[in-house]
């Protein structure tokens, strides 16, 4: 299940759309503070929205008006949040769109990922790396792909040895438990085969 | 019977040896949900349509809906071993099924896994599921025949290799059953055969293989089971599967003769995919595309051109009508996509002509292309005569008085529609059909008693093969109804007669 939360996007279609739309917005609209609303941003819904749900659902609630939700948070982020990112978190709520928050936000970072030329890869080892081997796998994935890593990194102890490199949907194995199952698939298939063609050399009466 | 462990041991030890291990580079998904039969995942971006994937428990998928957040996968397998949160990776190749020879005298399920027990398949070829059928140029017109041995079939809606000519009915009338005789008439013919059981009982199909089995069919017959039980996915490649299987010999020169048993079980299973695949459901709430489902698995059955080697693939698809209802949405597509169609009727079973054909509605558009031409000679107004014969036989019921033209052609009717009858597993060489239809049409049992007929005929062909081997032999080397051999039937009909006894 682990795998599954990797999967940040939202997988209702509308909502995905809207978020796009409205994050390629902001970041329009950010200008030269990009990184510092992106991260506001993300604070917004891992230190806010995550810890209090009740919250979301406010903001997303049609039985509260509208001016109640803006003074709400301007009690809540007044100050602490830029003013651009507090003005387009109105514009959400007074479009309908709260709950596409979450959406925007992941579209955003993920937007500012490419603007900046930078590959997110998870990075799975049997043992915990160290920074030899980090800057080791970066800079083969600068050569391979152009563009500068950030490593998620997690240990499975069943890999028994090497790494394997997620990218977006594709996995790269380069671990000692994949080449093994590589191996006993050939060895089966090469045992079959030769069962196969002679089979009467295999048997002793 | 015992393995020698040296001998493994260097099998494997020269399988490690030789081993190369490449990085393992796959594109994966995450399965979101799993229901009856398919999986909706996530991820999988480059997945083509129709390319396979595979689950963590080793089940094979089929990539069948790419939609903007998901890929829909159908799952050929167990859909029970696949979880929420599985990883599913891409394989980059289309299904494929094991073909040649090593498949003749199997029965094997949709991908080519063996099912009877025999160990596994022997075969080095592999041909994709899915391919799109030959074109105009890659083809020629159907003019050989293919001999079903059933002479109402023969006779008045003959096939010839590379045709698709349908047969329906109703449960119970004999569309099987006409299908096996077919198939065993094939014997010694070279036309290699494939019997596709789709969403059939287990039992029955049992039967079938017992049949086949016990006639010396299965000696070149592959039959394919997805029965009732297997999931809706395994149904609905079936057809396609056996495709694959037969068109390899098309491609290599040869004949094949395939049963699809039946295609409106393969229209439900895909029905029932499309739905939990939320495809729009349109008549019947089949998918607006299971006319393309039909057209482009029977568009595949053809006969090549001589370039290619002059192959064929006849195919015998069966659909099941529902109380003699052709006009539903299945049986209507699937009779427009075939070449012809034998028509099986209730009534006509019951009242005991079997094979229930009606000859008035059955077709077969490839037509006299497709008879030897002894047979076109001899049965070339069958048809119509029948047709014209229940007409007259309605008109008759009424109990009016007739005068002696109109009684002996009712007269004739009778002993050609007791003639045609034919029992199940006993088909008859084209040659014996020529001399029984000849000896009918041209009056030789217009003084036989009408529950004679069949005795007669027996005891005719029986005569005629023992006595009268040479016209026999003149027949098969000509294929022609000359004056000589009509001569010679005619002879030898005048000499059986005066010894024949009509049964009591």
């Amino acid at each position: 299940m682990a795998e599954q939360t990797q999967h940040q996007t939202a997988l209702d279609g509308d909502e995905q759309q809207v978020g796009a739309l409205y994050a390629k917005a902001l970041l329009g609209a950010a200008g030269g503070k990009t990184d510092e609303i992106v991260s506001q941003l993300e604070a917004v819904v891992t230190e806010c929205l995550d810890r209090f749900p009740a919250l979301e659902q406010a903001f997303g609630s049609p039985n509260i008006a509208q001016e109640e939700k803006e003074a709400m948070l301007d009690r809540i982020f007044g100050g602490k949040l830029d003013r651009l990112l507090l003005n387009f978190i109105k514009v959400l709520c007074r479009r309908g769109r709260a709950e596409s928050l979450r959406a925007v936000q992941v579209t955003a970072s993920m937007l500012r990922d490419e603007q900046l030329g930078r590959l997110h890869v998870q990075v799975t080892s049997a043992l915990v790396l160290d920074d030899a081997q980090r800057s080791a796998i970066r800079a083969q994935l600068k050569t391979a792909f152009g563009k500068d890593a950030v490593l998620e990194e997690s240990t499975d102890a069943a890999l028994l040895g090497g790494i394997v490199l997620r990218i977006g949907d594709k996995v790269y194995d380069g671990s000692v438990l994949g080449k093994m199952q590589q191996l006993r698939q050939s060895v089966l298939s090469g045992v079959q085969r030769s069962m196969r063609s002679n089979f009467d050399a295999l048997i002793s009466s | 019977m015992k393995f020698n462990s040296d001998e493994i041991a260097s099998v494997i030890q020269k399988e490690i040896e030789t081993f190369e291990s490449k990085m393992d580079v796959r594109e994966v998904g995450t399965v979101l949900e799993v229901s009856d039969g398919i999986a909706r995942v996530y991820g999988l971006s480059g997945v083509m349509s129709g390319e396979m994937v595979q689950f963590p428990s080793g089940v094979i998928g089929l990539a069948f809906n790419l939609e903007e957040n998901s890929v829909g996968v159908i799952i050929l397998g167990d859909y029970l071993t696949i979880s929420e949160g599985d990883e599913v990776k891409s394989l980059g190749k289309l299904l494929s099924v094991p073909v040649g020879d090593g498949v003749i005298g199997r029965v094997l399920d949709p991908l080519g896994n063996p099912l009877d027990g025999r160990g596994p398949v022997e075969s080095t070829e592999q041909r994709p599921v899915e391919v799109i059928a030959a074109g105009v140029a890659e083809r020629q017109p159907v003019h050989e025949p293919l001999q079903t041995g059933l002479k109402c079939v023969d006779a008045m809606t003959p096939i010839g290799r590379g045709q698709r000519e349908l047969i329906i009915g109703d449960r119970k009338t004999g569309k099987t059953a006409v299908a096996i005789d077919a198939i065993l008439n094939q014997k010694d013919t070279g036309v290699k055969c494939f019997y596709v059981a789709i969403g059939q009982k287990d039992s029955s199909v049992a039967l079938v293989i017992e049949a086949l089995r016990k006639y010396g069919a299965m000696d070149y017959t592959t039959v394919i089971v997805s029965g009732a039980s297997t999931p809706a996915p395994l149904q609905y490649i079936a057809p396609y599967s056996g495709t694959a299987m037969a068109e390899h010999f098309m491609f290599n020169g040869q004949h094949a003769l395939i049963v699809y048993d039946d295609l409106s079980k393969q229209a439900v299973a895909y029905r029932q995919l499309s739905l939990l695949m939320r495809r729009p459901p349109g008549r019947e709430a089949f998918p607006g595309d299971v006319f393309y489902c039909h057209s482009r698995l029977l568009e595949r059955s053809s006969k090549l051109s001589k370039e290619l080697g002059g192959g064929s693939l006849t195919a015998l698809p069966i659909i099941e009508t529902l109380e003699g209802e052709v006009s539903a949405y299945i049986p209507t597509n699937v009779i427009s996509i075939t070449d012809g169609q034998i028509y099986l009727q209730p009534d006509l079973f019951f009242s005991g002509i079997r094979p229930a054909m009606n000859a008035g509605i059955s077709v077969s558009r490839v037509g006299g292309a497709a008879q030897i031409k002894a047979m076109k000679k001899v049965a070339g107004g069958l048809r119509l005569d029948l047709a014209s014969f229940r007409e007259l036989e309605a008109f008759a019921q009424l109990g009016t008085d007739l005068d002696p033209a109109t009684q002996a052609r009712l007269d004739r009717g009778y002993r050609m529609v007791e003639l045609l009858k034919q029992s199940q597993y006993a088909p008859l060489s084209v040659y014996d059909q020529i001399m029984s239809i000849y000896a009918a049409t041209r009056g030789f049992m217009d003084d036989i008693p009408v529950k004679s007929v069949r005795d007669f005929e027996a005891k005719y062909l029986q005569f005629m093969r023992d006595r009268k081997n040479d016209i026999i032999t003149k027949l098969k080397d000509t294929n022609d109804l000359t004056a000589e051999v009509e001569a010679g039937i005619r002879a030898g009909l005048d000499e059986f007669k005066k010894g024949y006894k009509p049964v009591a």
